[in-house]
């Protein structure tokens, strides 16, 4: 009996991944399926089996959807035997001794050693990023998420946004798993680089900064080196990176009022030579941005877009209460746009003519 | 002493008493019920407070009896979903007996139950009406009328009704039954007979008439056509006299509206040329600070410019240009002459003089901005020589270019009048299919004649001066459109000059405004997100950046997306794909594999760098050949760029970190093939980007110290005795909402705490009555029980002594 359906489960992965394909009328049966615990657990055993040996390397996307879709919802850590059943028969097998299919640790431990394996393998650099964003969801379905620390410093070490995704599980195994990771901040700190506000993960990064910083335990002097290196990269961001970039450093300074000298130094010296903050050092901590001052924000107060010098001008009183920033993240240019194409009523101002006006233009083009 | 008051509060009290009773209540009020508050002294000037008199056992007594109208029978009803209304008839009648209401309800029930069942008739029960038997009413004849309106013509009624007619029937009817019934029957039928007959006639009028109205219909409905035809000829008629007259004297018309403009009495005395000179240097003086305060952000509200401002645009009419200079070559400076004492046509003429300066040849441009430095830029313009007169004499020998002075007579005639004809919608669609027929035109295969374009541009920007709300509207909508798109490629010609367009027609130095800002965050993605491939990206880039730099030279804001793009070119120029790191944007990656400024030759020493570069040729599809030549210019452009931009930015700190990429660049730059000019370009920029500059410590503006309380004299301007509140009006509302807001409270508390009490009251005489009850009823049981005890006792007692 138990057969039957352990190979009806088999057929249908087989089937998929024979197929390929990632959409489908077998994937949306097996999306259904996968919330039973017994057909996961013979999704699971066959999938453990074929990953190593069988399935090859273009068949990694559909692997990896498939990995997507194994719901371990049910797999909670207080909970020790399952019971949603799809066949009858699995239920009838528990009734006497607890089976494996029924155990939670089993489950956990199919799944981690699938994952395992399947991370063991090349992966190309677009199954790399997915895998990288999907991961911090599931570490807690494995027997240990310390397992995947390897994979995930190697992955950081790569460089790029790579290594900006694989510091999003690092983080959560030093934070909720104990790991002992080195220099995280350091780690950070380097991938604060000009392009990340041009980078598809962008929203992203900046969810993940926000979070890396959300403690008040830092040091001072790591937090204004993050505030300097951050109001550094501003001056070329885009508009929008800056009305979501801005709040983040207000953000920031709330949280450690030692910081605040960066925006408001009394004292004699009104200026400096040069900058004392050296944004090539490596070290957060050896970057001396605690002697220096945020002139970038001064700077931005000229920018050409209205909503961000209202944004620096509230550096001018800085409130103590943090600003919610999880609307600012995805902001895109697009909104700003249609934000800005406000109704044109009779008011509106235009060229009168006679006012000098610049010729830029007409001076270095010939339009026709 | 008391005594004495005492009769007198009593008096009064009296007095007010009757004064209310005349009102309200009837009977006289107990003196002892009143409560006066009494003045000790009387004051002058102070009002005297509306609650004199108080009757608190009557106002006590109302409240209570509310309560108990109200919440006693809520209290009552408390926890009951319904309760029994006896409905049945006279059951709340005080006036009647039981035997009465018996009797009603009985009647009530037998006429219920006759309506039910009237065809079966009990036996002995026959119907009635009016005490007679309803069966006789057979002999009834009916009314034979059956007239449309159902009423009888007044002399039947006369003669037949109420006994008249029937009198002599009645008598008859006594002698001989048979024979009255006979000739009662004959005469209904001649009424009849009348009556049919004349309803037959009044049909008859009526379906003439109807032919009649017809017939008059119709032939109105021939007529009409021919009335109608000949009245649209004599418009067209009409109209032809006007289209000719027209067209032989626009000229002159345009001449009398001059003539005719109002222009003051002539009994005032002419305005001298200081005056008129002095009036338009304060105008321009009044708009350059409007524009300043709206580039500083100041003013929430941006006013309107009037009318008189209006006039045409403000770049490039070859025509005009050329004609200007030629007027310029014969040395009279002819090109002012038209100011006169006219403010508008001065505007229109400093306009041509600007033009002049921005499109002409290179040398000309030189020249004409030498010029504008050695005098101050808005007095310039303003140098007059000649009258009206000379003007229009200078413009008819100008034949060739009549159409030119046309349009810049019809924009001097430009009143208000003439704005109110261009209504807007009307505006809104023709800017509209312009502007479209325009970017139509730019994105064709083959592109018309500059002359063509230039007379297009100008027509556009004359009209978009003339009616902004129009233009801006048409602009937004064009701007959503673009913004919609998306956007992985620099954008082409026609959305180049329509940016163009929106900076010539809007000011770009406002800190928000409704078509520049969203235009200039437009240029803004589009240089984050385009991706360079080829030349022609490149020079679509350039462009933008130089409109860029167009829209903030006055405001000098700070656009970091072009100084990105120009970074991004000197990095393609140096080729060093190590730099790669150093660039800010990404979108010059994806063309690294075939670097589009990479140079082909290196023969090109010898290519002249020519300014300005023809945008249309270089971006028109016709020519998609990638030279070296367009690679040099384009980078002699770009450096050429980056030094504006230096020297734009130079008083701004923080100018250094900007332009650390792009003094990274410039530096790698292999310049040996190129030719003289771009190195001295790269020379010029290097020693700008490695001025020093200084950076000064951010300090917060010191706050204004809190004075401290002090103990002073409070001084009233006008004392009466009640505190006033002295403050802001939004301040004062809030007090005094506060205030009434504790007082309604506290009214609140009050009625609760009264509703308590009454409530209390209710239970605790509840509790006792029903204590009362069951005491009594303890005590009659113990009674009975004590009698019985003592029966019981008695008995014992007697069978004791009985046995």
């Amino acid at each position: 009996m138990a057969d039957a359906q352990r190979c009806e489960i088999e057929e249908l992965v087989k089937r998929l991944v024979g197929a390929g394909n990632v959409a489908g009328a077998d994937m949306t049966k097996f999306k259904k399926r996968m919330k039973y615990d017994d057909c996961r657990y013979y999704a699971m055993k066959f999938m453990l089996v074929n990953v190593k040996k069988n399935w090859k390397k273009e068949k990694q996307p559909i692997v990896l959807n498939l990995l997507k879709n194994l719901d371990m919802t049910n797999c909670k850590d207080g909970v020790a035997q399952l019971t949603k059943f799809h066949f009858a028969s699995s239920s009838a097998i528990t009734t006497g001794k607890p089976a494996k299919l029924s155990l939670v640790s089993e489950h956990k431990r199919l799944y981690t050693f699938i994952w395992l394996e399947f991370l063991k393998a090349e992966l190309p650099a677009q199954i790399h990023k997915e895998v990288l964003s999907h991961l911090p969801n599931v570490m807690k379905f494995f027997t240990s998420p310390l397992q995947l620390s390897d994979y995930l410093t190697e992955s950081y070490n790569q460089g790029g946004v790579i290594s900006l995704l694989a510091l999003n599980g690092l983080f959560i195994l030093v934070n909720s798993y104990n790991l002992d990771y080195p220099n995280f901040y350091d780690k950070v700190y380097a991938l604060l680089h000009p392009q990340i506000f041009h980078l598809k993960y962008k929203a992203r990064f900046l969810y993940l900064l926000d979070l890396f910083l959300s403690s008040t335990h830092l040091s001072a002097h790591l937090v204004a080196a993050f505030i300097k290196k951050m109001a550094r990269l501003l001056l070329t961001a885009p508009p929008e990176s800056l009305l979501c970039a801005l709040p983040m450093i207000r953000n920031w300074l709330a949280r450690h009022p030692a910081c605040h000298v960066l925006v408001h130094r009394p004292g004699n010296a009104t200026e400096m030579a040069s900058d004392p903050y050296d944004s090539n050092e490596a070290d957060p901590m050896k970057s001396k941005a605690m002697e220096s001052s945020l002139w970038e924000i001064k700077y931005l107060l000229n920018h050409h877009y209205h909503e961000v010098v209202k944004e620096v001008m509230k550096f001018d009183n800085l409130s103590a209460h943090e600003q919610d920033l999880s609307d600012l993240f995805e902001l895109k240019i697009e909104e700003l746009v249609t934000k800005e194409l406000t109704k044109v009523d009779k008011g509106i101002a235009f060229n009168p003519p006679g006012l000098p006006q610049s010729c830029v233009s007409t001076e270095l083009w010939q339009l026709f | 002493m008391a005594k004495a008051r005492k009769s007198k509060t009593q008096k009064n009290s009296k007095r007010i008493a009757s004064d209310h009773s005349k009102f309200v209540n009837p009977k006289p009020l107990n003196p002892f019920e009143l409560k006066i508050n009494r003045q000790k002294h009387d004051i002058l000037g102070r009002k005297v407070s509306k609650h004199e008199v108080g009757k608190p056992l009557q106002s006590r007594k109302k409240a209570i009896k509310k309560r108990k109208e109200t919440l006693l029978v809520e209290y009552n009803n408390l926890g009951k979903s319904n309760s029994i209304i006896d409905r049945r008839l006279g059951e709340y009648d005080r006036n009647l007996t039981t035997d009465q209401k018996q009797l009603r309800r009985w009647a009530k029930a037998r006429k219920y139950n006759l309506a039910d069942s009237d065809e079966e008739l009990g036996p002995g029960e026959t119907l009635t009406q009016f005490n007679q038997a309803s069966a006789d009413a057979d002999h009834f004849d009916g009314f034979s009328d059956d007239s449309d309106d159902g009423k009888l013509s007044a002399d039947i009624v006369a003669a037949e009704h109420f006994g008249s007619g029937h009198q002599p029937n009645a008598n008859k009817q006594e002698t001989n039954e048979g024979v009255t019934s006979k000739t009662h029957y004959e005469r209904m039928q001649e009424i009849l007979k009348k009556k049919n007959e004349e309803k037959l006639r009044r049909d008859i009028v009526k379906e003439q008439m109807q032919t009649k109205r017809q017939q008059l219909d119709e032939q109105l409905k021939a007529n009409w056509n021919r009335i109608q035809e000949h009245m649209k000829g004599a418009k067209e008629r009409f109209e032809n006299e006007e289209l000719e007259r027209g067209k032989i004297s626009t000229l002159k018309i345009a001449h009398n509206k001059l003539l005719f403009e109002k222009r003051g009495t002539p009994s005032e005395r002419l305005k001298t040329r200081e005056q008129s000179d002095q009036e338009a240097k304060e105008r321009l003086n009044q708009l350059e600070t409007e524009r300043l305060q709206r580039m500083m952000g100041e003013i929430t509200e941006e006013k309107s410019i009037s009318a008189d401002a209006l006039t045409s645009g403000e770049f490039l009419d070859q025509k005009i240009g050329r004609r200007n200079k030629r007027i310029h070559e014969s040395g009279n400076d002819e090109e002012n002459e038209k100011d006169g004492n006219d403010d508008r046509s001065e505007d229109i003429l400093g306009l041509t003089n600007d033009n002049n300066n921005d499109n002409d040849s290179n040398e000309e441009e030189r020249s004409s901005k030498s010029d504008e430095e050695e005098s101050d830029d808005l007095e310039d313009n303003y140098d007059n020589d000649d009258d009206d007169d000379d003007d229009l004499e200078c413009s008819d020998e100008d034949g060739n270019d009549e159409s030119v002075e046309m349009k810049v007579i019809s924009s001097v005639s430009n009143t208000k009048a003439d704005e109110e004809i261009l209504k807007t919608e009307d505006v809104i669609n023709q800017f509209e299919k312009k502007l479209s027929s325009f970017c139509e035109l730019l994105a064709s295969y083959e592109l018309p004649s500059s002359d063509v374009l230039s007379e297009m541009t100008l027509d556009l920007i004359e009209m978009g001066t003339k009616s902004p709300v129009a233009a801006g509207q048409v602009m937004c909508q064009m701007i959503e459109q673009l913004n919609s798109m998306l956007c992985s490629s620099l954008p082409r010609l026609e959305t180049l000059l329509f940016l163009k367009l929106v900076g010539s027609i809007f000011p770009t130095s406002d800190r928000r405004h409704p078509v520049t800002t969203p235009a200039m965050l437009l240029m803004s993605k589009m240089l984050n997100h385009g991706i360079v491939r080829n030349c022609h990206e490149v020079v679509s880039g350039l462009f933008l950046v130089t409109l860029l730099l167009e829209f903030v030279s006055l405001s000098m804001r700070f656009v970091p997306e072009a100084i990105n793009f120009l970074a991004g070119v000197l990095f393609l120029a140096a080729d060093r794909p190590s730099d790669k790191e150093q660039l800010v944007m990404l979108n010059f990656r994806s063309g690294a594999k075939s670097n589009p400024m990479k140079l082909t030759n290196c023969e090109i020493k010898e290519i002249k760098v020519s300014v300005p570069l023809n945008l249309c040729q270089m971006l028109s599809t016709e020519s998609l050949l990638e030279t070296d030549e367009l690679r040099v210019n384009c980078l002699a452009m770009c450096l050429d760029l980056a030094a504006k931009y230096r020297i734009l930015y130079g008083s701004l700190p923080a100018v250094e970190a900007i332009f650390a990429p792009i003094k990274n660049f410039v530096e790698h730059l292999n310049l040996e093939n190129y030719p003289m000019k771009v190195k001295e370009l790269s020379e010029n920029l290097k020693d700008l980007v490695s001025q020093k500059v200084v950076y000064q410590y951010l300090v917060k503006a010191p706050k204004k110290p809190h004075s401290i309380k002090q103990l002073e004299p409070k001084i009233y301007e006008k004392f009466d005795g009640r505190k006033k509140l002295v403050g802001p009006q939004e301040w004062r509302d809030k007090q005094l909402a506060s205030k009434k807001c504790k007082k309604m409270k506290k009214d609140a508390e009050r009625e609760l705490r009264k509703d308590q009490r009454v409530l209390q009251g209710h239970i605790i005489k509840e509790t006792l009555k029903r204590k009362m009850i069951k005491d009594q009823k303890v005590k009659n049981i113990l009674n009975s029980l004590a009698s019985q005890e003592g029966d019981w006792r008695s008995m014992k007692k007697g069978k004791k002594t009985d046995l």
